[in-house]
């Protein structure tokens, strides 16, 4: 994957934070990208085929329906970004009364026996892509080997394994 | 489906998509890919039946 400045591996972040999968497919990495596309995607798209649903927390800590884990529930899902807009903007569409099929999807439907395992998959799409997003920004720009335990990173640079050290002594 | 089996299941495929995508991105399309999934797929469950045991000894005491 080719290396880039950081204001374009910031560019093609946002890109992958709304389109997820599309900022791989972008730098060229087109079999990553449609797997990633296809898993996300995929995953929200059965979320709200469950009943799944972007619901607006209520941010005021002093408020009775506050709720913590509403509040990180949405910001979760924020991170599947085109899912997120698409499903906040129909939610807030079917509040103002629309009745509209295609908008009743998007919205979701709390009332569906199973909406929190819907809302469950929103929530697990949104991660997933927060993860690809970080990832693609360290391939970019970043630091390629984070998180990878290398042999310079473990303080094992030498490290021989039994078989190498067999060549070395029947050379001898 | 019952909602225990629906708990089952969705504990099995979503584990087994956050495996597959982690794999995705540590190691790119390559061809042990497959067996670097279910390497991570079977940490992943190992870990929700130790969850699950302690959950269950916590709720009993």
């Amino acid at each position: 994957m080719p290396r880039t400045s950081k204001p374009a591996a910031l560019g093609l972040c946002v890109v992958n934070w709304f389109l997820p999968g599309v900022g791989y497919i972008a730098v060229g990495d087109t079999k990553r990208g449609v797997a990633l596309f296809v898993a996300m995607n995929g995953c929200f798209l059965i979320g709200l085929l469950l009943g799944g649903y972007v619901l607006p927390p209520e941010w005021s800590t002093s408020s009775p329906n506050f709720s913590i884990v509403s509040c990180l529930t949405f910001i979760m899902q924020f991170f599947h970004g085109i899912g997120w807009a698409a499903a906040s903007i129909c939610w807030n569409l079917v509040q103002e009364g629309s009745q509209s099929g295609v908008v009743r999807f998007l919205a979701g439907n709390p009332g569906a026996t199973n909406s929190d395992f819907g809302s469950f998959h929103l929530l697990v799409a949104g991660g997933l892509n927060y993860f690809a997003t970080s990832r693609l920004y360290d391939l970019l720009a970043g630091d390629p080997t984070n998180g990878e335990e290398t042999p310079a990173k473990v303080g094992q640079p030498d490290a021989v394994t039994s078989s190498d050290s067999d060549k070395v002594e029947g050379s001898s | 489906m019952s909602e225990g089996m629906l708990y089952v299941g969705s504990a099995l495929w979503l584990t087994l998509l956050v495996a597959f995508v982690v794999s995705l991105l540590e190691d790119g399309f390559c061809a042990s890919l497959a067996k670097n999934t279910a390497r991570r797929w079977g940490k992943f469950l190992l870990g929700l039946v130790i969850l699950a045991i302690v959950v269950q000894v916590l709720s009993v005491v």
